[in-house]
């Protein structure tokens, strides 16, 4: 595949295409990588660099991180016209990044959330199936384009756990959330395999959850060990 | 067709059901293969419209009841289901196989020839623009060719989800265009400026037309009627 470069580059998968299967199909990763998350990466990139191009306060965005970028993506010193694809690829770039992360072939991956984690989904959800439930109906839920969420919200020394869905690429950063799991819901994600599906599509995808990624993640938030 | 429980007029229920499809389930060939037209029609359509019905049945018994938290919380979804009914009816109804005079423009002595030239310039130029606002909808959604009542233009629009025309007001739906993945990922994956720049040889700007005499000679009212009536049995 092309490689994307720019302010920033496509990431590689962290395992091979057929590596998900028999839950995720290799075709399905191949055009997803290669060719949607190429695109947001792309596109990312073209707007960073008209951005730069402007010149002015706004050219400082190019050398923020995607994830600050969408953390203030509302106040930004820049147009809305620059606004709307920074929203729409920043978001498509990292979201996707964030999706393969999470997912690990089956055999590979961390089964369970541990330690703090684990605690704090326990005292939210009840249990991991009952969490799972949840974030399964709210993944089915979407209308249309999105993605489903675990995120933390609040002090880092007692977050909230929630489960929230945003629609298209727009991402949970941009409204003080940070997020720990994510499933894509848009039908791209899925189809080949589980055409109109979705949610035999969002029960195979427990099997490819890497809850190391996710554990990993809450630390980070809660700075705890 | 749709049937009404007649034995039980308290709990009248209108079902409904999938237009037939005027051609085969190949005939839309190579632009809409058989399959992906197949999983469409038969898995995605329907599945809409069992769900409105069994809305629909749901917000009857609510009503009977007297339940109105359960009739808002169902208006979201019927809105949902029931959009993407009509909306893929007239998806359906607004494209043949070019045996059937799909891809063929009008008549360039008709109105609605005549109308689209004066106001867009040539039909090219309206395909053109079309292609390129339907390309850039973010996610899912439908572009639209309308006419305005009130401004009496042809116009596009678009619509996002299953969000139909007659949620913009004021407009009557002319030509539909599906551009949620699943109208295109089988046979086109990504590329959706394909799908766009392919499905102009299915179009039936013989209906198209049809839509349009009927939005210019009456008013909102009657057509709503014409279409329900013909359209979604």
């Amino acid at each position: 595949p092309m490689a994307t470069t720019g302010f920033h580059e496509l990431p590689e998968l962290p395992y091979g295409y057929a590596s998900l299967e028999p839950f995720m199909d290799e075709a399905t990763m191949v055009v997803h990588h290669d060719k949607h998350h190429a695109g947001y990466t792309r596109n990312f990139n073209a707007a960073l660099t008209a951005i730069q191009a402007a010149g002015g306060e706004g050219a400082k965005i190019c050398t923020m991180s995607p994830e600050n970028i969408l953390r203030q993506l509302n106040t930004l010193p820049i147009t809305p016209e620059q606004r709307t694809p920074l929203r729409n690829h920043g978001g498509g770039y990292w979201n996707h990044g964030m999706f393969w992360s999470v997912m690990a072939p089956p055999k590979e991956r961390q089964e369970h959330p541990t330690g703090h984690l684990s605690t704090a989904m326990a005292n939210t959800f009840g249990s991991l199936d009952a969490f799972k439930k949840e974030f399964s109906k709210v993944g089915a839920g979407v209308f249309g384009s999105g993605w489903a969420w675990l995120v933390a919200e609040g002090p880092q020394e007692n977050p909230t756990l929630k489960v929230v869905s945003t629609a298209n690429q727009d991402s949970p950063f941009t409204v003080g959330q940070f997020p720990l799991l994510v499933v894509d819901v848009w039908e791209h994600a899925y189809y080949l395999r589980y055409q109109n599906r979705r949610p035999d599509f969002l029960e195979a995808w427990w099997q490819l959850v890497n809850w190391k990624t996710v554990d990993d993640r809450y630390k980070e938030y809660t700075g705890k060990n | 067709d749709i049937e009404t429980n007649l034995t039980n007029p308290d709990k009248m229920i209108v079902k409904y059901s999938l237009p037939k499809l005027r051609y085969e389930l190949n005939a839309l060939e190579p632009i809409i293969s058989k399959t992906m037209l197949d999983i469409h029609y038969n898995k995605h359509h329907v599945a809409y419209v069992n769900k409105l019905n069994m809305l629909l049945e749901q917000l009857q018994e609510a009503m009977n009841k007297g339940d109105i938290t359960k009739i808002v919380n169902l208006q979201q979804e019927i809105q949902f289901n029931g959009g993407s009914h009509i909306n893929h009816s007239l998806y359906w109804e607004n494209l043949s196989p070019s045996a059937m005079g799909g891809g063929k423009l009008p008549d360039a002595s008709s109105k609605f020839f005549k109308h689209v030239s004066t106001q867009w310039g040539s039909f090219q130029t309206l395909i053109d623009y079309m292609i390129t606002r339907a390309t850039g909808i973010k996610g899912s959604g439908w572009a639209w060719l309308a006419y305005h009542k009130e401004s009496k233009q042809i116009i596009y629009e678009e619509t996002l989800g299953q969000d139909t025309i007659s949620m913009k007001g004021n407009l009557i739906p002319l030509l539909t265009i599906d551009v949620w993945e699943h109208a295109y990922y089988i046979d086109y994956k990504n590329a959706r400026p394909q799908y766009l720049k392919e499905i102009w040889n299915i179009i039936d700007w013989k209906e198209v037309e049809k839509r349009y005499e009927a939005a210019i000679q009456s008013d909102i009212k009657l057509f709503s009627y014409i279409f329900m009536n013909q359209r979604l049995m």
